[in-house]
This record gives structure tokens, C-alpha cells and sequence, in this order.
């Protein structure tokens, strides 16, 4: 997907900012504050339906404002045009999307349909920070690209909170749990191997693509390796059946500490991935520079399992990504962005920092923002 | 105040617990009302405390009846040896519509919802397997495709397979008239895993 036109209307700081990204790579430079991100964010908004990092729609209306818009020209690999609207309204929060005029009745139904991958200091967290990082990271890769992972991962959190709500008023209540847990733990289990297969196969299909471009970009012999960790007893390459079944023994083996805990101990709500650099966990013995080259070649294996799976190549919007890296390393990204097929919006503060700048022309663009308000660089 | 009447008020507050009716809508509702004949209104007035008064629920299914046992049950048209689980009275309603149907029903009244603290105590569990051993040689969970009406699918299957009917449950899938390409991929993808060799 392409984005062609962006206009964004009372928008964070953007009162009415009306921008055309190149068909490459597009620079947005400016200082702190005057708006970059809120760029990048409202495109999370056309692709994911939401912020890539704030929780709250609707602050992102613009101070003093009551309806905030995002339109945008959005155009498939294959051509097909789409006109997305996005407004969200500040005092009921109330956020409305529309495609080509007609209003979406589930916001989900956007996810996938212009895929994004998105690097942001935020995502720091996915090889350094808590597992929920990296569960959360699992789940918005594999929703965009399989909706029935995303009916399945929505399922999955509403069975997790009944069944703690049992485990919960059974600790409370000092009593055995109730005699329907076992319902709640067979459905657990069903939909939990579902995911934790699903998972399982994205790591399978991005790990060798994320070492080799992670030996690219550091330009050395270091050796990067991505594992996703899960219950005891699942082993690489098991069915769907196969897992279900450890899932079952690992959650009976905590029985008498889930009643304790009042919590559900086992499932893909439990697990996490593991980056090592030449076998050493990546977030005690990588320095930060190591940890964000792994977080770039992880983005970067993302995009392509993202172009394979969805059929259509995803926006890659790149938020202070140089800030860390050296001018070699620097050099290196750039280098691959602009061998990648697609569109790349990415932010600096300094056009210095992106180490090797492309010529700026119609596909790559440059452009200025200050104070809310977007301008193309004269070159 | 707000309207000039406080019978308005009261009325306007009335239409308003109506699930999906807001108070524009009730206060159109109680406008509405007023204009209309003096009889018009007894009549409506009557079939509300009617449907209170009159109606309970079957003994034997836990639908709703005006007779106990209800209709159904005491149908001599009826085959005795199939039985459908739904979860409202609605649902009844939805499948005799089909014409496709010719056994009996039981009404849950719900489906297992810890968050909403609905546990088999709840639901007319004690009352479905009060109806073993009988004539019941098959079951059909009809529950709906939910979270919760999973649950409870999987609850009554081990409750109900000990006694020996032969238990089946809805098929999920497209819609009849429905273009596959219009069906949304999670169906989809369960419609396919379901899918019935030929």
C-alpha cells in the first residue's frame, strides 16, 4: 500500500496540515515537539485503527478542538484507491472510520486491510523491556496478518478473564473452585494452542531472515537468534492437537498455585520471546546500540512476513530510529530502506543523523515540520 | 422540571428502561401515546400486565407457556427422542421458524458468565438432566457462537455424554445467500475446519 494524500485536521498540534509522502522514502525533520510523530501517528490510525502508543483517542484531538480528522488517499500494490476517514470527537470519545464513504461497523475490520510496521522508541520494550511487550508485539504482527488470529486472540482474553474471575471467587470464597472450571480450561486450552501454534510458526518463518539482517546491519559475525519461550513440553514443529495437550498438563501441574494465585498460570498469555546475541541474552549483555540494531532487523523481518502474508507491501514508518546508531550502522539501514519496495516515512531531528540521504525527488521526499504545519524541503 | 406533566415524567422514565430506547426516543414514544384513542392505550396497557400475568414458565422445558407443560411439549407431533438446548426463548422462536425442527426444546435462560456470576446454578441445568433418563436419545447444544456459549457447549457435553444420547452441536459457517468472498476470514477459517466430507 501506498499512502498518496494525508490531511490532517485539528489532529494534536496539527490544526490543518495537508501532506503528499514520496513513493520511497520520506524524511519528516524538525525539532522536538513540532509534530512528527503525530504524523506517524495518524497513519497507525489509518492502518491499526488506533495510536501506536497512546491508549487515549481522544486526546488526540487538538486542544480546544472537538473533532479531530484524519483523511487519507490510500492506494494497493494492485492500484485500487481508497478514501479513509478517521475522526474521533474529544468529549464522548467516540471514533468513527470510514472507507471509500461507507462507515466500518467493526473497527477491527481495518486491521490488516493497509498494513503498517511501525518502530518507535516505545518499542524499545520488545527486546529489553516486560514479556507483555513482546506478547503484545506477537499479537499486533499476527492480527494484521491472519483475522482469524485476531477473533482468536480477542476470544482468548475473554475466556482468560472468566476463568479468573472463577479462580479469583474461589481464593476469595476459601472454596474448591467452581465444578464449570474444567468448561473454561478446555476452552482456554483449545483457543490458547491455536495462538500459541500460530506464534510458534511466525518465529519459525522470520528467524532466519532476522539473523542474516541483523549480521548485515551490525556488520559483523555476531549471531542473533530469535525463540519464542511457552509452556513446558511444547517443542518446536507440534500440531495444533500436540500443544493443546501440554497446555493441558502445564495448567493441571499448577493447579494448587492458580487457586492460590486466584490467576491462570499457563497459556500464551504467560509467554515470551528470547533475543540472544552468540547465545547471550540480548537485554542483560547487549549494549543499546545492539538492542536497537536487533529491533530494527526484527522490523525489518516483520515487513517482509507481513508483504508475504498479507499479499500487499506494508507502510514502514520509522519514528527517531538513528538516535542510537552509529554512522556505519546508520548507513546500513538506510541503505536497506531504500532496496525495500515500499513506502518509508521516517522522523529525525537532524538530517545528519540518517547518515547516507537519498537524492530528494518526487520518491524521496523531504520534508520540514514546525510548529504543526508541513513543508517540502527546496533541495 | 422538565415536562410540563409529571404522568409525562413518569411515562418518558418507563420507555426509557426499554433496552435501545433513549430518552429522545421515549419521550417520542410517550407523545406518541398520548394523541393516540383512550381504548387504543387500555388495550396496550392490558397486553403488558397480560404477558406478566399469563405467562410462565414450562415445567418441563423452562420455555415460556401460558399452559404447563407447554405446547411443544405435550405435542403429540412432536418426535420425543430429539432434544434442542438454546440458551433464550428467542432462540425457540428463531428455530420453529424453520419448519426444519420436530423435536423438543430446553431453555437455559442464559449461558455460563462467571463475570456476570451465571454458573450452572443459574441455568436450568438441574431441570435438563431431571428429563434423563427418558425417552432422549439425541441432543443438539444450539448455544450461540460465543465465548460464553462455548463454555457452556463444553460444560453440558460432559455432563450430558455419560448418560448415553448421542450429542451434536450447531455447525458454524457462511451464511446461506452469502458470497464466500464477503465472509469474513474468522468464519471462514472455522467454516473450513468444520468442513463435512462428501
Amino acid at each position: 500500500m501506498r499512502v498518496r494524500t494525508l490531511h490532517l485536521t485539528a489532529f494534536r498540534n496539527h490544526a490543518d496540515t495537508a501532506l503528499q509522502p514520496g513513493t520511497g522514502i520520506t524524511l519528516l525533520v524538525g525539532d522536538n515537539g513540532q509534530g512528527k510523530t503525530n504524523v506517524l501517528e495518524a497513519i497507525s490510525f489509518l492502518s491499526l485503527s488506533k495510536s501506536f502508543y497512546a491508549a487515549n483517542d481522544a486526546q488526540a484531538v487538538m486542544l480546544g478542538q472537538d473533532v479531530l480528522e484524519i483523511g487519507a488517499g490510500i492506494a494497493h500494490d494492485a492500484g485500487r484507491e481508497f478514501d479513509v476517514r478517521v475522526t474521533v470527537r474529544a468529549t464522548s470519545g467516540d471514533k468513527a472510520i470510514r472507507v471509500n464513504g461507507s462507515a466500518l461497523e467493526k473497527l477491527s475490520a481495518l486491521v490488516g486491510m493497509f498494513p503498517a510496521v511501525i518502530l518507535s522508541p516505545e518499542q524499545g520494550g520488545i527486546i529489553a523491556g516486560a514479556p507483555a511487550e513482546r506478547r503484545k508485539f506477537l499479537d499486533v504482527v499476527l492480527s494484521q496478518t491472519s483475522r482469524s488470529y485476531l477473533a482468536d486472540v480477542m476470544e482468548y482474553r475473554r475466556v482468560l478473564r472468566q476463568r479468573n474471575k472463577l479462580l479469583l471467587d474461589a481464593r476469595l470464597a476459601g472454596t474448591p473452585p467452581a465444578r464449570e472450571l474444567p468448561a473454561w480450561t478446555d476452552e482456554l486450552v483449545g483457543l490458547g494452542s491455536r495462538l500459541i501454534h500460530m506464534r510458534e510458526r511466525f518465529v519459525d518463518g522470520v528467524h532466519t531472515e532476522f539473523a542474516e539482517t541483523y549480521r548485515a546491519l551490525a556488520g559483523t559475525r555476531g549471531d542473533a537468534a530469535v525463540r519464542y519461550i511457552t509452556a513446558d513440553g511444547i517443542v518446536h514443529g507440534m500440531e495444533t492437537a500436540e500443544i493443546a495437550g501440554c497446555l493441558r498438563e502445564a495448567i493441571a501441574r499448577r493447579e494448587a498455585e492458580e487457586l492460590r494465585r486466584g490467576a491462570t498460570l499457563a497459556g500464551p498469555h504467560r509467554d515470551d520471546l528470547a533475543f540472544e546475541i552468540d547465545g547471550r541474552a540480548a537485554e542483560r549483555y547487549a549494549s543499546q546500540g545492539e538492542q536497537k540494531t536487533l529491533l530494527i532487523a526484527l522490523k525489518l523481518s516483520e515487513y517482509r512476513f507481513v508483504s508475504v502474508r498479507c499479499g500487499e507491501t506494508p507502510i514502514l514508518l520509522l519514528d527517531d530510529v538513528f538516535a542510537e546508531l552509529d554512522r556505519h550502522r546508520a548507513a546500513r539501514v538506510m541503505h536497506m530502506l531504500r532496496s525495500t519496495a515500499g513506502q518509508c516515512i521516517i522522523t529525525a531531528t537532524d538530517e545528519a543523523l540518517i547518515g547516507e540521504a537519498p537524492r530528494w525527488n518526487n520518491e524521496h521526499r523531504r520534508i520540514i515540520v514546525d510548529s504543526g504545519t508541513c513543508r517540502e524541503a527546496s533541495s | 422540571m422538565l415536562y410540563t406533566s409529571e404522568a409525562l415524567q413518569q411515562l418518558v422514565e418507563e420507555f426509557a428502561r426499554l433496552p435501545g430506547i433513549g430518552r429522545k426516543t421515549a419521550l417520542r414514544l410517550s407523545l406518541f401515546m398520548l394523541k393516540r384513542p383512550r381504548e387504543d392505550v387500555v388495550k396496550m396497557a392490558r397486553a403488558l400486565v397480560d404477558v406478566k400475568d399469563r405467562i410462565t414458565n414450562c415445567s418441563v422445558c423452562c420455555n415460556i407457556t401460558e399452559a404447563d407443560p407447554c405446547t411443544i411439549c405435550t405435542s403429540a407431533k412432536r418426535e420425543r427422542t430429539t432434544m434442542c438446548v438454546v440458551e433464550e426463548p428467542s432462540d425457540v422462536i428463531a428455530l420453529e421458524k424453520t419448519n426444519e425442527f420436530r423435536g423438543l426444546y430446553h431453555v437455559l435462560g442464559g449461558a455460563l458468565s462467571p463475570l456476570d456470576g451465571i454458573g450452572p446454578d443459574d441455568l436450568k441445568v438441574r431441570e435438563l438432566l431431571a428429563r434423563f433418563p427418558g425417552d432422549i436419545t439425541e441432543v443438539i447444544l444450539a448455544l450461540n457462537p460465543t465465548v460464553e456459549g462455548e463454555a457452556t457447549t463444553i460444560y453440558l457435553t460432559r455432563l450430558l455424554k455419560p448418560l448415553g444420547a448421542k450429542i451434536s452441536r450447531l455447525a458454524r459457517g457462511i451464511p446461506v445467500g452469502g458470497n464466500l468472498e464477503f465472509a469474513d476470514e474468522a468464519t471462514l477459517s472455522r467454516a473450513l475446519e468444520g468442513r463435512i466430507t462428501l
